[in-house]
């Protein structure tokens, strides 16, 4: 089932709706601008304003893109309860636009939390394809499953929506700077692009990614400053 | 071997050549970038490795210790609790730098000039009880600091998580005054190394949160009280260095 997420009143989600909603000349041109590959005229599918700013996972996801994953189902490589998209999009040119969204650092950091064996064996069996998948540019020792989980649960989709099903599907991560609203204690928000760019290193190094791989081409990393979706407002 | 030297000796990039110019050449600079992070501030710093006339090299296991207590400012502690062999199995943590303040401080340096730098393989420890010997330190330590992080940290988390367990046995159980110093050099672009000490810092960050070292509190995301003490963090930016090259041997 889909989310009912509702209006967001800070950090990544509060400024992604504002982008798909009030802003998504602001966010297609970032796309546009950081993509190897060319993208089309992006149409937003979520998170409407006008579907309570829903957030799709599982099947719903797939359908909400309006494509069929006939050669691998999502339900036989994820259980449910699978990741829960920050966005999603679909271009004219038929591409698929799944976006996940940081503000800051602390959000970079989630483990692995099923405990039923059959979604562990299912997700265990999903990250290690798509590690395999990387394999001549990988660490294949790499545990994927603490810390970097989300991370690799993503990579893990756009390989099944890519390799084993052979749709044009991008991630589009989307980095947040400036969000001083999420600055509670020593909560490190970064202020420019090299920060996060040291961030992104340190995790890609965990994982044992190199910055060139057989993905790496689908995976557009996007920088956003809050104070330019302020003023566009 | 716990004394090691690596060939050739005098580093040609990376943090091994700037802390090796920094210690030998500029100590000044160096020493300014440290002392401002210590408790109480020193007035002078013997570095004791890498020196120039010791061929640059770098200690590990008792000899990293028997190193530090032949400085003139070294202050044996009342009594030796628990033996480094005891704690840590032989091969542990080569240290990048070692050095006694004027004020009996220990420091124990760890240099880094790009963010791959920051991970590090698993332990390469062999030999079932070098390795439990090495996890039951490691899960005493993250116990110390009150960390309910689920990941292993023998595995990526190895280097920094080794250093900071050296740290604990020091200070906590044999009474050292002793510091982990974390140097990050900034601009090292030959290594492709972070330009600023915030891009630097958004790493670290990244990395005590992994370590559970940085936790939630009721004031936020909250570094462990003797995690910041005694594992400091220091700058020095290569352009204000002005020599590219240690003394070559």
């Amino acid at each position: 089932m889909p989310s009912a997420q509702g209006k967001a009143y800070k950090g990544s989600q509060k400024w992604l709706q504002a982008l798909v909603n009030d802003s998504p000349v602001l966010l297609n041109r970032a796309i546009a601008e950081s993509s190897s590959r060319p993208i089309g005229d992006i149409h937003w599918l979520s998170p409407l304003r006008r579907e309570n700013y829903r957030e799709y996972y599982d099947q719903p996801f797939i359908d909400i893109l309006q494509v069929e994953l006939t050669e691998r189902p999502l339900g036989s490589s994820w259980p449910a309860s699978g990741p829960r998209w920050d966005a999603l999009g679909r271009s004219q040119d038929d591409q698929l636009l799944l976006v996940e969204a940081k503000s800051h650092v602390k959000e970079m950091v989630s483990s692995l939390s099923a405990k039923n064996p059959d979604s562990l064996r299912k997700i265990g069996s999903a990250l290690a394809a798509t590690k395999s998948y990387l394999h001549r540019v990988s660490d294949p020792a790499a545990d994927w499953t603490t810390g970097v989980y989300q991370y690799a649960n993503r990579l893990a989709h756009l390989y099944l929506l890519t390799v084993l099903n052979g749709l044009d599907a991008y991630l589009i991560l989307v980095y947040f700077l400036n969000d001083h609203e999420m600055i509670s204690g020593d909560t490190f928000v970064p202020a420019s692009r090299p920060e996060w760019e040291s961030v992104l290193a340190y995790q890609e190094r965990l994982m044992g990614i190199r910055q060139r791989h057989p993905l790496s081409d689908r995976i557009v990393h996007v920088y956003i400053d809050v104070n330019d979706i302020e003023a566009s407002a | 071997m716990t004394r090691s030297i690596t060939d050739p000796p005098a580093a040609n990039r990376g943090s091994r050549k700037w802390l090796q110019v920094l210690v030998n050449c500029r100590p000044e600079l160096l020493n300014d970038a440290i002392a401002q992070r210590l408790h109480e501030l020193p007035d002078d710093i013997d570095w004791r490795s890498p020196i120039w006339e010791d061929h640059y090299a770098e200690y590990r296991d008792q000899s990293f210790l028997d190193r530090l207590v032949g400085s003139m400012y070294f202050r044996a502690p009342m009594k030796v609790q628990r033996n480094l062999s005891d704690f840590w199995p032989r091969f542990g943590p080569q240290w990048d730098g070692l050095a006694v303040t004027d004020r009996g401080q220990v420091l124990l340096v760890e240099a880094k000039a790009h963010i791959p730098e920051m991970v590090t393989a698993p332990t390469q420890a062999r030999g079932e009880s070098a390795l439990l010997k090495i996890q039951e330190s490691l899960g005493h330590v993250k116990n110390f600091v009150n960390s309910k992080a689920p990941v292993d940290w023998s595995s990526s988390f190895y280097q920094y998580a080794n250093r900071l367990a050296h740290l604990y046995w020091m200070r906590e159980v044999n009474g050292h005054d002793a510091y982990l110093v974390n140097l990050y050099f900034i601009n090292d672009r030959e290594m492709n190394g972070p330009a600023t000490e915030a891009e630097w810092q958004a790493a670290i960050r990244l990395q005590e949160v992994f370590l559970g070292v940085r936790q939630g509190s009721p004031a936020g995301y909250a570094l462990d009280p003797w995690v910041g003490a005694f594992s400091i963090d220091a700058f020095v930016d290569v352009n204000e260095v002005s020599v590219l090259y240690p003394p070559p041997l």
